[in-house]
């Protein structure tokens, strides 16, 4: 016989022991389940994105800028893929992708983990690769974002980067309204952390497709603008140029060029100083395109009067020991012949009458030294100091468009004021946003403007620019038959303090068409080689523009010549 | 010629019951597996459990109707000591399988020896100590021969190494030595060596040596993933065949964890009934040797009813992390022909001893 006694015992032992493993289990699968059930949640499933197709790019006559094609890439884990299968799988593989099988052969061996053989494929190669039926080979949907108009209006366009997220221009501005809402759907992933074993896909959040833009922008003119760009940059010489097409009455811009511009879906090849937006993120001395704020102003603020005589003799003025030159004595001036022959040493004069604080007040109200609104990535605020830590050589520097630099942007921000009656308004680009299925969801509602000086002052000013062109520095901005006005400007670059010798900007700002323009035209010519006085550089290619406008728009000239 | 009982019928619809199970068990854990890692068919190792469970039927019938006198006789005992000695040093001669010396590699078929030792050795020592004790033997002759035989069978599984299946063997000889009623101070000699050989054990080998310290500090990878399987699992389960913990994140779901497999699938009652039945086979192995007419037959059920207990509830502690990380199978449940065939061949001994009279 056993003892008993000690079975007894044992049997004690085993039944402690046994009770000690059931109450851990119900405490593990009982008690602790929830924070268990979290941890397994964890590491079983986890959210997967997958994109929307990005919304389109367009102009507002309907011209696709920027849009997107469906493509997929295919894509291979080597370590699943067995020795074996190899050759006839890089067989099948190379046409697909555009390679030699032996190309495909090396890829695969070159690497354990996941890579992408082709990218930017037919959507049927899709089909094609789900027939091959091979694990570790498989295809993801992705999007290759095209620009159908290649290099117009690139750099105000700017690109995606290779994860299809707007890297510069509107594509990066409205990158979120352009991508949408990516879908998020929970997968079961396995231990191996690979692909997963089982998709058992549940969508979390539906996604939405992202909208797409209509650009204020005209086609149509973005050529012509971008055309006579190129053709000052080839004739002249130039480092770059830029211009705006404004309406001046709701702000909308109708062309924004930048030159040198780049195709946007080559913006891989360029290096960043091409993908430079000019009419935004360039701040250059406005020179004598400033000079008819200097007297918006003072007319506003009553030191000067529409008909009276300006001194602008001396050839120059000099203020606190500093000779500045004019181009001619040109003696006793009116304030339209001043702004006409643009003289220095007269608006000087001018500015000088003001009283700092609101010189400085009226400089700002009209937007300078800060952002437009437009919401361009990179968008510069320009240089602007305010009247406090102003010198006494200040004023008749900020008279002859000195001491200050904008972009031309906020020149024609500024201009179209004057055209709009004293009334200032945001720029805008962006008419309305689409949904996928094109219905409008943010239609464009215009900022309500600012006035910024009295009616009667903008019209005596527009009066006087007219004479500019008429007989002033920017007769060459002339179009037969139509009533035009502007104003020219050479500005010296300045860099480190100082000017740089022989380096200019020509600018010339414009209206199309009097007596009551609804258009500015601001043309920026950086650092023109051949000849640098606004007068034969800006204001020809003004000219060209607005002789190219009044034929495309269709607008009837003021007079008819026999 | 003592009255025959009936056969316990209870133990035998049991026993049944969880190879079925076990069969049911492995066919959800291995499938991923099976398919995934090893290229086989999902249902490979379910039907290798299937049929290692028919011939642990058969087995298991034989070894209930064989005369139990004629088992205890000295000679057959040792002869099967013996045989099992030699099963456990051929694979030192043979190439090592995974690293061990673990299988025994017979043409067609791998056996586990240390599977059938968990038999031998208790069936050996039974008998030796009823032989002794009929030839009233002292204590001292009694012991050191069993402590030797202990010892050698041991030292071999050791150096497989398979420090589990030593510690389930001493488990054995130590439960027949006790119930034996052999005095204190050499069961002290035998537990005192036997927890140095432990220690010594895991001090020698790097990886046994992390487990402990895995055990005590941050919880391993492994014994971590049976947590989270079981606890996952909670108190009703996912439902048969919906582990997600399958899915290679437990390292061994259709061996060691299987247990955190059958939890995580059925939850917290699936769990319990399925060591409620294995209690059950515990108890009525303990009844059976409580009620065994000889000593031989009484040590017998009862070396081998505590090694099936302690094997089991050192699996199921491993499980729930309260025990160092240690790869020994549940019994009839996990994954491993050998294993079901010795227990069962075990529980056909049991069996047999039940049905002797009093």
């Amino acid at each position: 016989m056993i003892s008993l006694p000690r079975l007894r015992w044992l049997t004690w032992a085993l039944a402690v022991w046994a009770a000690v493993v059931w109450l851990r289990l119900a405490q593990v699968q009982a008690l602790d389940h929830p924070a268990w059930r979290e941890e397994a949640d964890r590491q079983h499933e986890t959210t997967i994105a997958v994109e929307e197709p990005r919304g389109a790019i367009q102009t507002r006559d309907g011209r696709l800028l920027a849009g997107s094609l469906e493509r997929v890439a295919i894509y291979a884990i080597p370590r699943q893929i067995p020795r074996q299968v190899r050759p006839e799988l890089a067989e099948k593989l190379a046409p697909l992708v555009h390679q030699s099988p032996a190309q495909v052969l090396r890829a695969l061996a070159a690497r354990e983990t996941f890579f992408f053989l082709g990218k930017n494929l037919d959507a049927e190669t899709a089909l094609a690769v789900a027939k091959l039926d091979q694990r570790g080979v498989g295809v993801l949907r992705t999007e290759q974002r095209v620009y159908p108009h290649g290099a117009l209006a690139g750099p105000l366009l700017g690109f995606v980067d290779a994860e299809g997220v707007g890297r510069a221009g509107l594509e990066a501005a409205y990158d979120r309204t352009l991508r949408g809402e990516p879908a998020a759907y929970r997968i079961l992933k396995d231990g191996k952390k690979v692909s997963p074993t089982r998709l058992d896909l549940r969508l979390e959040r539906a996604g939405r497709p992202g909208q797409s833009l209509v650009l204020t922008i005209d086609s149509r003119i973005q050529q012509v603008i971008e055309e006579e760009l190129t053709r000052t940059i080839e004739e002249i010489g130039a480092e770059a140029a830029s211009a705006v097409v404004m309406d001046a009455r709701s702000g909308e811009l109708l062309a924004l060029a930048s030159l040198p511009s780049y195709d946007p879906a080559r913006a891989g090849e360029t290096v960043p100083q091409q993908q430079r937006n000019h009419a935004v993120q360039d701040m250059i001395e406005p020179g004598s395109t400033f000079k008819p704020f200097i007297v918006c102003a003072a007319l506003t603020h009553g030191v000067l009067h529409p008909w009276e005589m300006v001194d602008c003799s001396g050839g120059g003025l000099s203020v606190a020991g500093v000779f500045i030159k004019d181009h001619a004595n040109y003696g006793v001036l009116s304030v339209r012949d001043m702004l006409a022959k643009s003289s220095n040493a007269g608006t000087m004069r001018v500015a000088m009458r003001m009283e700092p604080a609101r010189l400085d007040h009226f400089i700002r109200s009209l937007g300078f030294g800060a952002a437009t609104g437009s919401g361009l990535p990179g968008e510069v605020k320009g240089l602007y100091r305010g009247f406090e830590r102003w010198s006494a050589l200040s004023r008749p520097a900020l008279g002859i468009g000195q001491e200050i630099a904008v972009t031309p942007l906020q020149l024609a921000r500024a201009y179209a004021a004057i055209a709009n009656g004293g009334l200032l308004v945001e720029p805008v680009l962006v008419l309305e946003t689409r949904d996928a299925v094109g219905r409008t969801v943010a239609p464009f509602r215009p900022a309500a403007p600012t006035r910024v000086m009295p009616e009667a002052v903008a019209h005596t000013v527009m009066s006087f620019l007219e004479a500019v062109v008429d007989e002033g520095t920017g007769t060459r901005a002339r179009v037969a038959g139509y009533r035009l006005a502007g104003k020219t400007g050479t500005a010296q670059k300045a860099a480190g303090g100082g000017y740089q010798a022989g380096r200019h900007a020509a600018w010339f700002a414009g209206y199309l068409q009097l007596p009551d323009p609804s258009l500015v035209v601001v043309v920026c010519v950086d650092e023109p080689k051949a000849t640098f006085w606004a007068t034969d550089v800006a204001a020809p290619a003004f000219g060209r523009i607005a002789a190219r406008l009044v034929t495309l728009l269709g607008i009837p000239p003021n007079e008819v010549r026999t | 010629m003592p009255r025959r009982r009936e056969l316990d019928r209870v133990l035998l619809a049991t026993v049944l019951l969880v190879a079925t199970i076990g069969v049911v068990a492995v066919a959800s854990a291995s499938g991923p597996l099976a398919r995934e890692r090893y290229g086989l068919p999902e249902f490979d190792f379910a039907l290798c459990q299937l049929t290692a469970a028919l011939l642990g039927v058969v087995a298991m019938l034989t070894a209930a109707f064989v005369p139990l006198d004629l088992l205890f006789r000295p000679a057959l005992a040792w002869t099967g000591l013996g045989a099992t000695w030699v099963a456990l040093l051929v694979p030192y001669f043979q190439p090592r399988v995974a690293g061990t010396y673990r299988w025994l590699q017979l043409p067609g078929v791998s056996l586990q020896p240390s599977a059938l030792a968990k038999v031998a050795l208790p069936l050996a020592l039974a008998s030796w100590v009823a032989w002794c004790r009929d030839r009233r033997e002292t204590p001292e002759r009694t012991f050191y021969p069993a402590l030797g035989m202990t010892a050698v069978t041991v030292l071999l599984v050791l150096l497989e190494p398979d420090l589990g299946s030593a510690v389930l063997l001493l488990t054995g000889a130590v439960a027949v030595l006790l119930l034996a009623e052999m005095s204190w101070t050499p069961l002290a000699v035998l537990g005192g060596s036997a927890s140095a050989m432990v220690v010594l054990a895991i001090l020698t080998k790097p990886y046994r040596l992390e487990r402990v310290r895995a055990f005590f500090g941050e919880t391993s990878y492994q014994v971590q993933q049976s947590l989270i399987a079981l606890g996952g699992g909670g108190p009703l389960g996912r439902g048969l065949g919906k582990s997600t913990q399958k899915l290679f994140f437990l390292p061994q779901p259709h061996t060691d964890f299987i247990f955190a497999v059958i939890g995580e699938e059925v939850g917290l009652w699936g769990a319990t009934l399925t060591l409620a039945l294995l209690g059950i086979i515990v108890v009525r192995a303990l009844r059976a040797a409580h009620r065994a007419p000889t000593l031989a037959s009484g040590l017998l059920a009862a070396g081998l009813a505590a090694t099936l207990a302690v094997q089991a509830l050192i699996n199921v502690s491993v499980c729930l992390n309260l025990l160092p990380a240690k790869g020994l199978p549940l019994p009839l449940l996990s994954a491993g022909g050998t294993d079901v065939l010795a227990t069962m061949a075990a529980i056909g001994l049991i069996l047999n001893v039940s049905k002797e009279g009093v």
